[in-house]
């Protein structure tokens, strides 16, 4: 919560509800927050101990049995790390700076503004980039100056780029700096939310692509005809005949790009790049594909996740129909939707979503690039089940909640 | 309001009492270098700091006591492998080492541990046994 880079009442009384979960279950740990002199007090205690019951056990007389002593013994290490035990459980306490410092978030944040505003984090970076990077471009004689006008020339331009590119943003009226003319220009196209990208070498029939992707060719085929008899009957639409269809020209792409809005932001977006190698090799490493966000259904489905479900992106390409006058181009993406366990909901106890892999009913359709909506992580728990991290962004954090 | 004039708004009695309430919590009073300056309020200096409190402070001491926490109960080397299995996301660096190799957390690793560490830990703690409810 303290990641917003704008505070509002309502997260803060969300934060301060969180912070009494973590006050009231934190008890848990108590037993594992044990300082230096807290352990060294008990170990001392321990070792006293031990030596008087030798003391005791030299002093009695010995015409007990063997297994009579070795239950004494037994009873005495018991009775050791009972006393241990309980040295550390009253010893042991959460009062520390930083654990006080949680209280004062809140009212830091109503009197000074978001707290990464003012996180040293910030600061630690300045002295790399303004301090470490200047010295190193300096001639090292006198470098205070040249390290002062580095950042200065370096900001200025960076100031000066901001000012471009929020200048071309006004849809066709560019506003010169040294008049009040206003400037017509031509209507820019506005950015498609989602691209393909990185198109891959010999991918261009249904077959390389089959070859490319380790996918059975009649079973892309059927996806594909599925994919057909649910779009509408225009002059745009793919032709339904397995021959037509495999002589379209095809291209194949490792890459899918999706402009997905920042949060608490309108303008700003944040670039998912959710890649899709098939088997070949990404970056000298394993292949990937990624796992990623297909909306499928409306709000009121799937629970929680409202309409989205977790699909792992099997392969991408784009096919033209020549056939038609209109030559439209189809962006599709091949993927493996999961299935959502509970119905999309949140498991009660831990708080977390959990999908599987689909047992009954087809689980690789062929969808528009435009239904997937951004990346997922899916963290794997078990043989063939994933546990959605809806915490790995505060975006994520406020879709599913 | 500064510091310096904030405080000289107290009755003297009622600085004493507050004296004593901080004696006995075990906290010293004193001037730092910046009391009696014009114009700095030493109580405002104190900003709430991410990096140093939650990253490298809370953050870490928290992961101390879960371990510590799985290692009692044996699920420590399920938390190491599903973290080193964390998929890649904007923002997010999938691990290179194993939980054990790193040997210096940084701000950068503790946040991408903080964003993961929830499901995370949900799966290393996945079908507990009869002695672990």
């Amino acid at each position: 919560m303290a990641q917003y880079g704008g505070q509002t009442a309502g997260t803060l009384s969300y934060r301060e509800s969180y912070l009494q979960t973590f006050h009231g279950t934190k008890v848990i740990f108590l037993e594992f927050r044990t300082m230096k002199a807290t352990r060294a007090q008990a170990n001392r205690q321990d070792r006293e101990l031990r030596e008087l019951m030798v003391d005791q056990r030299a002093k009695e007389v010995r015409h007990g049995t063997v297994a009579n002593r070795r239950r004494l013994a037994d009873q005495e290490r018991v009775e050791r790390s009972d006393r241990w035990a309980d040295l550390i459980r009253r010893e042991n306490h959460f009062n520390f700076i930083k654990m006080h410092c949680l209280t004062h978030f809140a009212s830091h944040v109503r009197r000074f503004g978001s707290i990464s505003m003012y996180s040293a984090e910030i600061g630690e970076l300045a002295h790399k980039d303004q301090i470490k990077e200047g010295y190193r471009r300096s001639k090292k004689n006198e470098a205070a100056r040249q390290i002062l006008s580095h950042y200065g020339r370096q900001h200025a331009l960076g100031i000066r780029l901001q000012t471009i590119e929020a200048l071309s943003k006004v849809e066709g009226v560019i506003v010169g700096e040294d008049s009040d003319m206003e400037m017509p220009t031509v209507p820019s196209r506005s950015t498609p939310r989602v691209v393909l990208k990185g198109r891959m070498k010999n991918t261009r029939t249904l077959t390389e692509i089959c070859t490319a992707l380790d996918i059975h060719y009649s079973n892309l085929m059927e996806e594909i005809l599925r994919f057909i008899r649910q779009t509408a009957a225009d002059e745009r639409r793919l032709p339904a005949d397995r021959a037509e269809l495999g002589l379209l020209p095809v291209e194949g792409f490792a890459q899918l790009e999706i402009r997905v809005p920042e949060v608490q932001e309108t303008d700003r977006f944040q670039i998912h790049r959710a890649r899709c190698t098939g088997t070949r090799a990404f970056r000298n490493g394993g292949s990937r594909n990624d796992w990623v966000w297909v909306q499928t259904g409306g709000e009121a489905n799937y629970g929680d996740l409202r309409g989205r479900v977790v699909a792992r992106l099997l392969g991408l390409f784009k096919i033209r129909n020549i056939l038609s006058e209109a030559a439209a181009v189809h962006r599709l993406a091949l993927v493996r939707i999961l299935d959502l366990i509970n119905g999309g909901r949140f498991h009660i106890p831990s708080g977390q979503l959990r999908v599987s892999n689909r047992i009954n009913g087809r689980d690789m359709p062929i969808v528009s690039i435009g239904a997937v909506i951004g990346q997922a992580q899916v963290i794997p728990s078990g043989e063939k089940q994933w546990i959605v991290n809806h915490r790995i962004d505060l975006r994520t954090f406020n879709e599913i909640y | 309001m500064l510091y310096r004039e904030n405080a000289l708004r107290h009755e003297p009695a009622e600085a004493a009492g507050i004296a004593e309430n901080f004696q006995r919590l075990g906290v010293k009073i004193g001037n730092n270098l910046f009391t009696g300056h014009d114009r700095v309020s030493p109580a405002d200096l104190h900003k709430a700091d991410l990096l140093h409190n939650i990253y490298l402070g809370l953050f870490k001491h928290i992961m101390e006591w879960v371990e510590g926490f799985l290692k009692k109960h044996k699920r420590q080397q399920a938390l190491y492998n599903a973290w080193k299995e964390s998929p890649p996301y904007p923002g997010f660096s999938v691990p290179k080492k194993t939980y054990r190799e790193i040997t210096q957390w940084q701000g950068k690793e503790m946040r991408n541990l903080g964003h993961c560490i929830s499901a995370v830990l949900a799966s290393a703690l996945r079908i507990p046994d009869s002695s672990q409810y």
